[in-house]
């Protein structure tokens, strides 16, 4: 579903080196969470699939389609929520949306039925005519999460989605990913929460300075570094060396 | 005071970046070429507004003097300044006291309300000699060229244009803080487009009535026998104005300072009264917490089933840029209002004013050969330089700024994007070339057909300059803005179509004098040809390269 090969990228000319020679497969239908500190790279790595930044080297497929030569078709499979969402502080939360769902060309009729049932869960259905502007943090996540949901995209990609939340929309949040997957669609998110990852990944992919340095179910993980105990121990010992 | 002084400062370093600025230029001499290049683009368009006030003050002040009442012609402009004011003042003021960010920096400071209310009306009050610059030294420049004015009437002049934008301004202010604090924040952004659009549509207005009742009383005998004086007459609404006049074209000094003083403390009083509404009103309300807020509809599935309709992606992106445009007072006021406003203003007076004039201009333009191809050049190049000086292409990815994630990460191609934002351009280009074409129609009274190749023309002309200004904004935009103000006015990308639309001016004045044996019509339609031959294949051009430009954009963030 989503194939990074050999990426590197890097800031300023060369000289901050982010993403270097990631290789990655995120399988179809299932939660990958992207662990690792912070400053590792996981942002840039999610830039690059998104098509805000381009790779310096490398090849990341979404869907069968290459980001690079079929960037429409890529991006027509995700749908994205940064990690802050800056939306439209001057469209109302319903324009934002049917924006959205206009240029994913999402029919009437099956964007009134996802939209009732994301703003009710999200309990959002007072503030979509407010303008974005007055909205909270987790009211923009949750409208930016909305968004990225409405045209049921096969991959979703989320940035640290649970900074910020409360824990009651941390748990819808968790809900929705979980659901994405049962659907058959892929979730991609990045984390430096360890236990929301434990919990709800599949499998896991640690990245430090830019490295890919563990990857595989937690099992694998616990087997690789011999340890036995939670992702937390694990993370330690492979983020410290 | 000391409090005062280093607030005063300090927001004038933030307001207009001279920090960054000064870091960047002076310190580090970055790209020296940019401070020159806005110099540069500031005395041209200035001078293209400016040259617009000039030729109308002229031509007003010939005709008043026949009369031995040129003094008028100074009230006349004198109270199109303050106009502007009011109504630049209006968006100014509730920009700065709604939708600016530092005042929840400033409240919880040992600062007196009044120090934070000065600060930001003296803020506002600076930006608003520019205006008042554009207007009056072209009037003072042609009122000089006719009746003459003394080195004490130059000295008096400009101590005046200090006073001119103060009264208006304190009104804007008395008017944004107190209309402004009863409405919900949703509807103010448009309430401000409307408030000044009412306001302009009054004022023209009551000068109509003004004017007519004017001409309907007034004696013929009177106006020879110096028995009636149009400075009171014209002023008479708004004394200020009157006392501004005065103080510049009075004969004697005494009088001179008498006015002076009558300008220096009513101003005094309405700086008085806008500190003791804003104290109330807003700074009460402010820490009070008394902002209004509407509980929104709620978003049952009745309502989303009416609101939650599909269009197509061409018809969202525009509605997109449209939206984003005109609720940001600030962008709508210096990329569009100013650019229809002015060109109004230079002409207004002439609308009500001496009507003789407007007959001799047309006699002018019909009599000489050239004469209507010449006025058709100029309202075409009028239209083209106003469509140059809107920013509405040329920050267009600028304006982005921080959100310029979600156009980049849409499945939607180049192409389709920058083509609504042309679109959208090409729209307000159109809207605000009608007030020129319609002060063209009225003044020189010229014809369908030359109306319509002016209004072609000037069309074409200016969306060449437009395309390379997006092309310009695409390849180096400014996105890491926090106060939108900057997005538009520190941002030397603006400028870009100005640069270009000089030379291809020129290059048509070439064109036009080469072609001059031929006739008139044909130089007009050979000119009209070109500049669409032009305008085309900058199109074609930008849209073939558009994949490219925005691959190259990053999101760094
Ligand atoms: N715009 C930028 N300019 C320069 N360096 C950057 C920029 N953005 C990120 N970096 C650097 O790249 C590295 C990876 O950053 P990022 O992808 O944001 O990490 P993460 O999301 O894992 O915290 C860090 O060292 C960071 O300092
Ligand atoms: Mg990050």
């Amino acid at each position: 579903m989503l194939r990074f090969q050999n990426i590197s990228k890097a800031y300023q000319k060369g000289k901050v080196k982010a993403v270097d020679g990631l290789d990655l497969t995120v399988n179809p239908g299932e939660i990958f969470g992207f662990l690792g500190p912070n400053g590792a790279g996981k942002t840039t790595s999610i830039k690059m699939v998104v098509g805000l930044l381009r790779q310096d080297e490398g090849k990341i497929t979404v869907n069968g389609h290459d980001t690079h030569s079929e960037p429409l078709r890529a991006k027509e499979s995700i749908g994205f929520v940064p990690d802050n969402p800056d939306l439209y502080d001057k469209l109302t939360g319903m324009e934002y949306i049917n924006f959205i769902a206009d240029v994913y060309q999402v029919s009437s009729f099956e964007r009134r039925q996802r939209l009732e049932r994301l703003v009710n869960m999200f309990e959002i259905s007072g503030a979509m005519g407010d303008l974005i502007g007055s909205f909270s943090h987790g009211m923009k996540q949750k409208l930016a999460l909305t968004a990225a949901l409405i045209h049921e995209p096969p991959l979703l990609i989320l940035d640290e989605p649970m900074v910020g939340l409360d824990p009651r929309s941390a748990h819808l949040f968790k809900e929705l990913m979980n659901e994405h997957c049962r659907q058959g669609r892929t979730v991609f998110f990045s984390t430096h929460i360890l236990d929301v990852a434990e919990r709800l990944c599949h499998r896991v992919g640690i990245i430090k300075k830019g490295k890919l340095i563990a990857c595989g179910t937690l099992d694998e993980l616990r087997h690789q570094v011999g340890q036995k105990g939670s992702l937390e121990s694990v993370f330690l010992e492979v983020t410290e060396q | 005071m000391t409090a005062l002084l280093s607030l005063f400062r300090i927001s004038l370093q933030s307001y207009f970046g001279l920090s960054a600025m000064r870091i960047k230029y002076l310190k580090k001499k970055q790209q020296l070429w940019e401070p020159f290049l806005v110099v540069f683009a500031v005395i041209v368009g200035g001078a293209s507004f400016g040259s617009m006030f000039y030729f109308s003050a002229l031509q007003m002040a010939r005709g008043a003097a026949l009369l031995g009442q040129a003094d008028a012609v100074l009230t006349m402009y004198i109270l199109v300044a303050q106009m502007l004011a009011l109504m630049f003042g209006l968006f100014a003021m509730t920009s700065i006291f709604y939708f600016s960010n530092d005042l929840d920096i400033l409240v919880p400071l040992p600062l007196r309300a009044w120090h934070i209310l000065a600060t930001k009306f003296s803020l506002v009050n600076i930006t608003e000699y520019a205006p008042v610059v554009v207007v009056l030294v072209p009037t003072l420049l042609a009122y000089h060229r006719i009746v003459g004015l003394s080195l004490v009437g130059w000295v008096g002049a400009f101590i005046t244009m200090v006073f001119v934008p103060i009264i208006p301004l304190a009104l804007a202010g008395i008017l944004a803080v107190t209309v402004m604090r009863g409405v919900n924040r949703r509807h103010r952004d448009i309430l401000m487009v409307v408030a000044s659009l009412v306001l302009l549509v009054v004022i023209f207005y009551l000068q109509y009535q003004f004017m007519s009742d004017l001409t309907g009383q007034v004696d013929a005998e009177d106006i020879i026998n110096n028995r009636i004086d149009f400075v009171n007459v014209v002023g008479a609404a708004f004394p200020p104005a009157v006392w501004a006049t005065r103080a510049i074209a009075a004969e004697v000094t005494g009088e001179r300072l008498t006015n002076l003083a009558y300008l220096f403390f009513t101003a005094a009083l309405a700086i008085g009264a806008f500190l003791m509404v804003g104290q109330k009103v807003f700074y009460g309300g402010l820490v009070g917490g008394a902002e209004k807020v509407r509980r929104g509809v709620v978003y049952t599935s009745r309502v989303i089933e009416r609101q939650a309709v599909q269009s197509s992606t061409a018809k969202a992106l525009l509605l997109r840029e449209f939206r984003l445009f005109v609720r940001m007072p600030i962008w709508l006021m210096n990329g569009f209002l100013t650019v229809i406003l002015f060109p109004l203003m230079a002409f207004f007076p002439a609308f009500f004013g001496a009507t003789g004039d407007i007959n001799s201009l047309t006699a002018i333009a019909r009599q000489h050969p050239q004469g209507l191809a010449i006025a058709t050049l100029i309202a075409a190049g009028a239209i083209a330089m106003m469509t140059s000086l809107n920013t509405l292409t040329s920050t267009s990815i600028s304006r982005e700024g921080k959100h310029l994630w979600i156009i980049k990460s849409l499945p939607v191609d180049a192409k389709t994007q920058v083509r609504a934002k042309l679109c959208f351009a090409l729209a307000a280009a159109l809207l605000s070339s009608l007030p020129l074409i319609a002060v063209y129609a009225v003044l020189i009274n010229p014809g369908g057909f030359h109306l319509v190749i002016a209004f072609a023309l000037g069309i074409t002309a200016g969306l060449t300059p437009q395309v390379l200004g997006l092309w310009f904004d695409l390849w180096r935009p400014f996105l890491t803005w926090s106060n939108p103000q900057h997005a538009v006015k520190n941002n030397l990308n603006a400028v870009s179509p100005l640069i270009v639309m000089i030379p291809l001016g020129y290059l048509s004045y070439l064109g036009y004098m080469a072609l001059i044996a031929s006739g008139t019509t044909v130089p007009l339609l050979v000119l009209l040809a070109a500049h669409a031959a032009l305008a085309v294949t900058a199109v074609t051009a930008l849209l073939a390269k558009a994949d490219h430009l925005y691959a190259r954009l990053e999101v760094k963030g």
